[in-house]
Parts: C-alpha cells; structure tokens; sequence
C-alpha cells in the first residue's frame, strides 16, 4: 500500500500564512435581513454560521447564484475545549457546507458547550478554566479539527464571558499558548475583547499586543452590544451598532496585524437596522481597514 | 506529581458537574465554588437564564403547531427544560422530538393532543430522513423535477425505473382534528417532502400496502413491480404511480 510521507509528517494546521493579501476581505455574517445589501461595494466577504444554514429541505446552495472573494462558515458546537473531540457527522455536516458553498474557512470559539462525557450540549459556549488540564484539552482537539479540515484554515473565536472559572494563567496566555501549540487562526472578536476587559477588568490593549505577534493569521469580528447597569455588565448581544471603542480598538487591531488578516465580519443577530444601517457599518469597517493600509 | 491522564480526568470531571448548572438544570453551588473570586455568581446565574431562555424560544418557534392542542402548553415546555438537559449536537428539531417524547410521557394526552404530537413527530422524521441521507434526498429531489412527464409514459416505457421518495415518514391519526371530517379513522397518513417543502397524503390501506411494496422492492423497473405486485394490477399501477408522481412520491429515470 502506497503511503504518503508528506501527509503522514505534516503538522496539521500549519498553513502558509496567505501570501497575496494585504487588505482584509470584509462583509457580514450572512442572514436574511441583510441580504439585500451583499451588492455593496465595501462588502467581498460572507460568514455562514452552520447552525442557521442547516435546514435539512433545502435544495440549493445556501448562497444561491452568489460569489464571494472570501467565503467563512462558523460553527457553534465543535466545543474545542470540551475532554471529549467532536462527533464526525458534525465535522462532517460542516465540511459539506463549506464545500458546497466555496468556502475557504473555519471557525469557532475557545469555550466548550458539552460536558465532560460529550453527553449534555449547553446550548451556548462557556469559557474554560484557564488551567494547564482545559489547555491541552483544546489543543487536542484542534490538532484533531485541523486534521481533519486540512486545506481549509481554522480560526479559533475569544468569546465574551460573564463569568471566568479560576485558573493558573491569563484568559491573553492561554489563548497565546493555544495558538503557539496548534498554529491555528485567531478569529479576534473585538467586541468580545472589549466585553470582557471591560467586564474583567483588564487592559484590552495590552491583550493585543500580547496575542497579536503569535497569531500567524487573523479574522475578526465586530458588533454591537449594551451595559447592563443591574447586572453591571456589557451584554455581548449583537443587536445595536457597533459603538465607538470597539472601532478604535478595530483600527489599533488592524495596525498591529496588518498583513495578517484576512477576513472582517459585522455581526448583527436582533433589532435588524434599515438598509442605511447595514451599509453604513460595512462601509465602515472597510474605509478604516484601507486607512490602515495606506498607513506607513 | 499530576500525570496527565490523572488531569485529563479531573477535567473530566469538573466539567461533568458543571454542566446541568449551566443549563439551569440543577443548583449552582457547585459551578459558583469554582468560580475566579473577581467573578460574580450573578453572571452565571445570567448565563443559565440566557441558555434557558434560548432553547425555550426555540423549542417554541417549532412546536407552535403543537401548543395549538394544548392549554398549558407554556408550562409544559417551562417543567421539560428544568428536568431534562438538552443533548450533545442538538438541533431544535431534536430537543423538539425529545419534548414530544417527554410529553407522552408526562401524562395522558387526549385523542386530539395524540394527533398534533404524531403530526410533528412525523414533520421531524421527515427533516430527520433528509439529513440522515442528503444525496439521496437531493437525488430524489432532482429526479421529481421530470416526474410528471416520465409518469405520462409509463405505459409505453415500462422499463422506467421507479424510485420512491426517501424522505418520508407515516404517522397514524385516531381523530378527525387534522383532517377532512368524512376521514375514515384510523387514518394513515405519509409526510413526505416536496422540494422545501413538508406534504401529507391520507392513504387506505391498499395505498399503504403499494408504498411499502414499492419500498421493500425499489428502486426497480415499473415491469418488475407490477410483476410482483400482489395489491395492484398493472392499469390500477400506471395510475396510482401518476397519482404519486404528482404529488411527489415517486420519480423516475
């Protein structure tokens, strides 16, 4: 039986940084309400989230008739924190998705939604303990993803927290270690970041420039949330514009990566805005991204 | 000195008793122990509400079909996601089959409440076929496009090979609540589906016996069916197969 040497040693994951691209593609996550504006001339790039294109009737291709520059499907329940590795119909049923619709990314988030027997799903990602035990975990299971969506670039989400768990080490240097062990990309959620510097009390700043340098590439995410005044808290909920600090700290991300990243996407999950709105923020997000660039 | 299977399994462990806390399915003593001390319990209690609030939204936005046959229908749904969490992987459509189960359970259901159940039930099988065999459901999909004029030669071109739509699930009605009212009841009733859609046929029993004939026998030539046939002639076959053929049962090639 022939065997080849090439993909027994290669390390999976261990992509080539992309080569020809400088300025990110930029569009939105993909939902109904915001079709109507995937013509705009800031917007090259749409994010799937699987769990909304997996409709088992559906014929076509869930992007239609429609082309991107920069195609990402985003899953929710690969749980790469989680003991246990995900279930194959899962990877599965994602692969066919990104297939069938070009895509050229992966992605999730650093947080698990099983327990530890892979037998209880919470519905949504909790952040891991930042512990040595919840780390190799992680980088287990995304040497197993990147395995096996070889040729396709994962890229692992921060998630915003309203709690932490107690650890032996910074939320900045486990997400460093995890991408230092598994080569993986850094889905940067800006909003995320703020939400959680704010919420936790850390330097947002001082986060970046301490994960940036190791991340070999980059997406990001930006959306718009709230400050809950009873819980004390701002709401990671995806249902207002994006506020002002988290475009700066966009455009500081941006400077610090440049050439590093590859796809910006707008989240907006509620209270839809009108057709002004939707084009306004993906203007944005590309009017500063080409400032960046044409920065010394 | 830890060694790492010892920390996979604390991990483990930890995890395993975290969990129904953070689904809202039992107390948060545990879960608040290991929290950070700059960490609030009130953010986890947030997050479990979040997580509840969610899966009853969609467990809602699916079953609003079946919470038409029940008065306390909001209160079921509330005692369903406090008892029992939702499983690894799942899709509304199996927390839905799960709470359709669990309401059998919970207490006797009337006739008409019996019939809504079975309906979903039967619209989740279908969407279940389809996922479990997408190219087979594509495939039959794809075929069905030409039905209609494939069917119109069936008796010229008895060669043709019949295939039966595997994206199917029979359910049994005992009332007249979902049907017409001069139904003869029991009634069996096929969801199938149409393209994107889910439809319903209310076939007797002869009907029901020729689907499960064709399913037992098929993909094969109409020859060969109405060859083995034991519930049809070959004229009765032309014109039932034209009959499934419209409604997006059976497809040619």
């Amino acid at each position: 039986m022939a065997v080849s040497v090439k993909s027994v040693i290669e390390k999976p994951g261990l992509l080539p940084p992309p080569k020809s691209r400088r300025v990110p593609a930029i569009g939105y996550a993909l939902w109904e309400e915001n079709c109507h504006v995937l013509d705009d001339p800031a917007l090259n790039a749409v994010e799937i989230t699987f769990e909304r294109a997996d409709d088992p009737l559906r014929r076509g291709r869930y992007l239609g008739e429609r082309d991107f520059d920069y195609v990402s499907v985003h899953a929710l329940k690969l749980s790469p924190a989680s003991p246990e590795p995900p279930a194959r119909v899962y990877l599965d049923a994602l692969r066919a998705l990104a297939e069938e619709n070009g895509a050229v990314a992966v992605s999730d988030h650093l947080g698990f939604t099983r327990d530890g027997d892979g037998g209880v799903e919470i519905g949504h990602f909790a952040p891991p303990p930042f512990t040595t035990a919840a780390l190799d975990a992680t980088c287990r299971n995304l040497d197993l993803i990147q395995g096996y969506f070889r040729g396709l670039p994962f890229y692992l989400e921060n998630i915003a927290s309203l709690f932490r768990f107690r650890g032996e080490m910074s939320e900045a240097e486990f997400l460093t270690r995890v991408l230092e062990r598994t080569g993986c990309g850094w889905l940067l959620d800006v909003t995320n970041l703020y939400a959680n510097a704010r919420n936790h009390g850390y330097d947002a700043s001082g986060f970046l420039r301490q994960v940036v340098p190791t991340a070999t590439r980059l997406q990001m995410h930006l959306s718009g949330g709230y400050f809950d005044a009873e819980a004390g808290l701002y709401m990671d909920s995806h249902s207002r514009p994006v506020p002002a600090e988290v475009w700066n700290l966009y455009h500081e991300a941006l400077l610090l990566s440049r050439g590093k990243v590859d796809a910006v996407f707008i989240e907006r999950d509620q209270d839809f805005p009108d057709e002004a709105g939707w084009r306004v923020e993906v203007r944005q997000a590309r009017g500063i991204a080409d400032a960046v660039e044409a920065e010394p | 000195m830890i060694d790492q299977g010892q920390r996979d399994r604390a991990y483990r462990d930890e995890l395993r008793r975290w969990v129904p806390a953070l689904v809202g399915v039992q107390a948060m003593n545990g879960v608040c122990e290991a929290l950070d001390p700059g960490s609030s319990p009130a953010g986890l209690k947030l997050f479990a509400e979040g997580n509840l609030g969610k899966r009853r939204e969609k467990l809602h936005a699916q079953l609003e079909f079946v919470a038409e046959a029940f008065d306390d229908f909001e209160d079921l749904a509330s005692a369903y996601i406090r008892s029992v969490p939702p499983a690894a992987y799942d899709t509304t459509a199996s927390d839905g089959e799960r709470f359709l189960s669990w309401l059998e359970r919970a207490g006797a259901l009337t006739p008409r409440q019996r019939d809504y159940v079975a309906c979903q039930r039967a619209r989740l099988g279908v969407e279940a076929a389809a996922r479990a065999d997408r190219r087979g459901h594509l495939g039959f999909q794809e075929l069905w496009n030409s039905a209609l004029q494939r069917a119109a030669t069936l008796d010229m071109a008895p060669g043709l090979r019949v295939y039966l739509n595997p994206s199917r699930a029979w359910s049994q009605f005992i009332t007249a609540a979902l049907l017409d009212d001069d139904a003869t009841l029991p009634a069996d009733v096929l969801f199938f589906a149409a393209g994107e859609a889910i439809r319903t046929a209310v076939l007797e029993p002869n009907g029901r016996a020729l689907i499960e004939e064709l399913a037992s026998c098929g993909p094969c030539t109409f020859d060969e069916w109405a060859a083995l046939s034991r519930h049809a002639d070959r004229r009765e076959l032309v014109e039932f197969c034209r009959d499934l053929a419209e409604m997006g049962l059976v497809a040619f090639d």
